[in-house]
């Protein structure tokens, strides 16, 4: 298998000054002094879209941009997955010989690079151009949908289904200095802010940020190096009308990912789990299996992802706090994970945390990718 | 392909496949579980709510049509899941075409 020898995490916020390309060559060179290694020492580049840039090469951009020679390089595509994805394709590249140093990077000036309008508009075309986009419908409207459907069929209200999730997100945040936002919120406040889509109101919706975020995959394992013990996908739908609602594909991705590490989920110390909408996350802790039907929202309340929880969850704040880039942002998550197992976390640091998963979902529930991670300590 | 709302023609045209019978909604030529060929329905414009939103861009729901489809439209603002509904076009100033729009089923 493949290691991850270095990190890179850039602030997220409203950071005017940069554009994707910056952002995307300030968290490769962060990942890559981590690493220890130099930019002639990268023979892979792997780079994610930017929404903001959206250009047909942009591992070549930042390969140039950046004085980069690799053997190998190509750019991503699957929504919010796609910081995993091009992990489980660095980790592809390692494993074959095809590279021995693989640069894996995203940024963008998601949020002062372009209108909401705009972001609004882009975004919406995960919808069928043809069947879905007429109607007007917005990611934040696709996702209200799959929590109306939710809460329907548990016979929960949002503040005890879904708001107790933004809580705990923002609770993590506040002990991450790079956090957009590290005001802790009550169940109350979401409830009282503005509705954004019915029944998601703003702090059930991440915000949109400027930021990047990167990783540096190798064949080499040094002492502070995190093995990539598994990876899994599933890719079931891509439209909501198509979507198996009780089995989007993040079971299946996660149980080839567990599969391949030779673990369990009861072995796992720390997650990040992709958390666009506090729907979105309560949709994949359930169907992951690290939260009963129907109960994510309780869970959160009383604690269960808390850094001294049975589950501790997205303790950098996840993208409903610390953030959301874009491709980064579904980074974010495994950065943070990779920090927790390398013991780094200081004033959040999950306590003995050995082995880790992340997983992410892009468009509408639609792409599904995991990773279980390993620390330097190993397992038992 | 059968003309359906997409063109102009204020109806739901769901595809049957000839072969294995799964029914789909999304315009493809061919059936994506085996591959068969399709053949056209009218939809009857029954179906029930499965989910539904309503905010300052408007309301939409996904119904399930009677004919086996999961299809998105706007809809009345005051539907809730589980509740049945009857299907209408309308379109808007901005709209090139009419688009569904669910209305609850009268009693």
């Amino acid at each position: 298998m493949a290691w991850i020898r270095g990190t890179g995490l850039t602030a997220f916020g409203r950071l005017p000054g940069r554009d994707a390309l910056g952002w995307q060559a300030s968290a490769a060179t962060l990942a890559m002094t981590d690493a220890g290694v130099r930019p002639q020492d990268i023979d892979g580049l792997v780079v994610g879209y930017a929404t903001t840039m959206n250009h047909l090469m942009p591992a070549n951009l930042l390969a140039e941009h950046l004085g980069i020679t690799p053997a190998v390089a190509f750019g991503v595509a699957v929504g919010g997955a796609t910081g995993l994805a091009m992990v489980a394709q660095a980790t592809a590249l390692v494993d074959a010989g095809a590279a021995s140093t693989v640069l894996v990077v995203a940024g963008e000036d998601r949020a002062s690079g372009q209108s909401t309008q705009a972001s609004t508009a882009t975004l919406a075309q995960v919808g069928h151009h043809r069947y879905e986009v007429p109607v007007g419908a917005t990611v934040p409207q696709y996702y209200a949908l799959l929590a109306s459907a939710y809460l329907h069929e548990f016979g929960l209200t949002p503040s005890d289904g879904l708001a107790p999730l933004a809580v705990a997100m923002r609770t993590h945040a506040a002990r991450h200095d790079g956090a957009q936002f590290r005001r802790p919120v009550t169940v109350d406040d979401v409830g009282a802010s503005r509705v954004v889509a019915d029944p998601l109101h703003l702090l059930d919706c991440c915000p949109v940020s400027d930021g990047g975020a990167a990783v540096v995959v190798g064949a080499a394992g040094s002492g502070r190096d995190v093995e990539i013990v598994g990876t899994g996908q599933a890719h079931l739908h891509q439209h909501v009308s198509e979507a198996d609602l009780h089995g989007f594909g993040a079971r299946v991705s996660a149980g080839r990912a567990l599969a391949a590490a030779d673990t369990a989920l009861d072995e796992l110390d720390v997650v990040g789990i992709y958390d666009s909408f506090t729907i979105t996350l309560a949709l994949l802790l359930e169907e992951l299996g690290l939260a009963p039907p129907g109960r994510a929202g309780a869970a959160a309340a009383e604690g269960w992802f808390d850094l001294g929880g049975p589950v501790p969850v997205n303790p950098h704040g996840g993208l409903l706090s610390y953030g959301h880039c874009g491709v980064g942002g579904g980074m974010a998550h495994l950065v943070e994970v990779v920090t927790q197992l390398r013991g780094e976390a200081h004033g959040r640091q999950v306590r003995g945390a050995r082995q880790g998963l992340v997983h992410a979902d892009g468009g509408v529930m639609s792409a599904h990718v995991t990773a279980v991670l390993r620390g330097p300590g190993g397992t038992a | 392909m059968t003309d359906d709302w997409t063109d102009g023609e204020p109806r739901i045209v769901v595809s049957v496949c000839d072969d294995c019978g799964h029914c789909w909604y999304l315009r493809r030529e061919r059936c994506p579980r085996c591959a068969g060929s399709a053949s056209p329905t009218i939809a009857s414009g029954a179906g029930t709510v499965v989910a539904a939103t309503a905010g300052d861009r408007g309301a939409i729901a996904l119904v399930d049509l009677a004919e086996g489809v999961r299809v998105l439209g706007r809809c009345d603002p005051s539907l809730r899941p589980g509740a049945a509904i009857r299907l209408t076009f309308r379109g808007g100033a901005d709209d090139p075409v009419a688009v569904p729009y669910f209305e609850a089923e009268s009693q």
